[in-house]
């Protein structure tokens, strides 16, 4: 019995994570819109504690080689209330 | 028997609520942009991820054909007779976008309408007319909407209308 609830419990907890996950879909994901792909993420905590992330739009471009910039994304990721995650994808030449 | 009817009540309440909140005209979808804004896509308009390649060829050779000046695509919107992009005009230290995209030597500037709330520009390029409107409520980053088509009569309509800034709205 115990198994089961913990078992409930781990579908529980995986369900709630996965709810929390805003994934964008993201041109990124196909090359056809630019040769090039460059990211960059933030990680803080409970919205406010960043420690200097840094998701711009310019700091994808610079991880991506990318001086002419086609498309920008975003996607953002938050665990319950406490860890979110800001990232930024950028396509182009 | 009490329980039972205050969970049928509640869960009706609960329905009816769920229908209410999700009827909110004939808006069908909302297109965060930052935390505050968010353009509105309506019934009979389809938001496309990801934008096909055609798609965003065409935004780019008419919004962002700058060697220098980036205005990358955001969002692409399509409609029944028009496509509507959202772009993202970056900080430029010596080009203005709005400036940029009204001299474009490729296209023609039909008209520019300008107050407090907006920059749009008219434009027309072959057989394609297109309104580039910069809401003044979204600067950081400064977003570009733009309405393109090869209805002009249409096109003239939502530049006349300042129709880009009827669909700025709350993200929820």
């Amino acid at each position: 019995m115990s198994k089961i609830k913990v078992a409930a419990a781990a579908v529980l907890a995986v369900v709630s994570l996965s709810a929390c996950s805003l994934t964008l879909p993201v041109n990124a994901t196909s090359n056809s819109v630019g040769s090039k792909v460059g990211t960059a993420s933030a990680t803080g905590f409970l919205q406010v504690l960043f420690f200097g992330g840094d998701a711009s739009i310019r700091t994808a471009a610079k991880n991506g080689g990318i001086s002419k910039i086609s498309t920008v994304d975003l996607k953002k990721s938050d665990i319950l209330g406490i860890v979110q995650t800001y990232e930024c994808i950028v396509t182009g030449d | 028997m009490k329980h039972r009817a205050f969970v049928v009540s509640a869960t009706s309440l609960l329905l009816a609520f769920a229908i209410i909140s999700c009827g909110n005209g004939d808006v069908k979808e909302r297109i965060p942009i930052g935390e505050k804004a968010a353009f509105l896509v309506l019934e009979d308009e389809q938001l496309v991820q990801p934008a096909p390649k055609a798609a965003v060829d065409r935004y780019g050779a008419l919004v962002n054909p700058f060697p220098v000046l980036n205005v990358p695509m955001y969002r692409y919107v399509k409609g029944p007779s028009y496509d509507i992009f959202i772009g993202i005009a970056l900080p430029n230290d010596g080009e203005n976008p709005v400036d940029s995209i009204a001299q474009y030597s490729g296209s023609r500037l039909v008209a520019r309408s300008e107050n407090g709330e907006h920059v749009s520009l008219s434009m027309r390029r072959g057989d394609t007319s297109y309104v580039v409107t910069f809401p003044a409520a979204l600067s950081n980053p400064r977003m570009v909407v733009a309405y393109v088509t090869t209805d002009s009569t249409a096109a003239t309509a939502w530049f006349t209308d300042v129709a880009a800034m009827k669909r700025i709205g709350t993200p929820e």
